[in-house]
């Protein structure tokens, strides 16, 4: 099964954008499939992007630096990056990072999808 | 090889970090670190270890790295040394350096994070051979308590 099958478990269509459930440690392994997923995506130009990280156990800089680039494409097109089900470990690495202050990071689906 | 060392070798394939992030975790619950550290030890474990496949060995996943972990149990403060060892092309190490935080854009974190999770952090040469060494420590926050028996 190819990476990106396992990266993401789910794509759902929002009225305005898609949300996105990840699954599994992103890591420099997989960190390629994700970026690739996402960038998919953003090819048909959502407004929000709601990304369910509620099944990832850990996260390294590689993963937090995909989503830095999917941020970066969003900002430039004027359009939201929605994180939210933050682990306490993945949490932790854009806290050490001060990403947490870059991101828009919520507690829940419901406040991701008003964010 | 010393009491209280333990020694790991392996080839940078990345899907072998785990069993160097799984040994890091237990040797920091080991020695007395408590499990907030012991996360912290593993992360900048595994972050040291991509460093070193991504920009030591550009992406070769034969190559060797050897992770040695020395627990210091006694005395008031705990603390784990692991020494992370490679042969790849020396590099000048005044060249490894976190990025500036306020650059918002995707590399470099991996050195921020370990330098923020370690309380000493040293990257020098490889003493017995070609390659790069780097040096970490963490000592517990909190002193253990009076031996009581």
């Amino acid at each position: 099964m190819a990476e990106s099958e396992t990266v993401v478990n789910a794509t759902e269509e929002l009225d305005d954008g898609f949300l996105v459930q990840l699954t599994g440690e992103i890591d420099l392994i997989r960190s390629p499939a994700l970026r690739v997923k996402l960038m998919d995506l953003l090819s048909s130009n959502p407004q929000r992007l709601v990304v369910d990280l509620s099944d990832v156990p850990l996260m390294d800089s590689s993963g937090v630096a995909t989503l830095i680039e999917v941020l970066q494409a969003q900002r430039h097109s004027g359009h939201k990056l929605v994180l939210y089900g933050l682990q306490d470990k993945v949490r932790s690495v854009f806290e050490i990072t001060r990403l947490n202050e870059v991101f828009k990071i919520v507690d829940d689906r419901q406040a991701a999808q008003e964010a | 090889m010393g009491q209280g060392e333990i020694l790991v070798q392996i080839s940078s394939e990345p899907r072998n970090f785990r069993v160097v992030r799984v040994t890091a975790e237990a040797a920091a619950l080991a020695c007395g670190l408590n499990l907030d550290e012991a996360g912290q030890v593993k992360l900048a474990v595994h972050e040291a270890l991509a460093n070193v496949v991504n920009h030591g060995y550009m992406g070769r996943t034969d190559q060797p790295i050897w992770v040695k972990f020395c627990l210091q149990e006694n005395g008031q403060r705990p603390s784990l040394t692991i020494v992370i060892e490679d042969q790849s092309e020396t590099v000048d190490v005044a060249q490894i350096k976190s990025r500036p935080l306020h650059q918002i854009r995707p590399g470099g974190l991996g050195v921020h994070i370990i330098r923020t999770t370690m309380d000493q952090v040293e990257y020098s040469r490889r003493p017995n051979g070609p390659g790069m060494c780097l040096r970490m420590c963490k000592f517990a926050k909190e002193p253990c308590p009076p031996n009581e028996e």
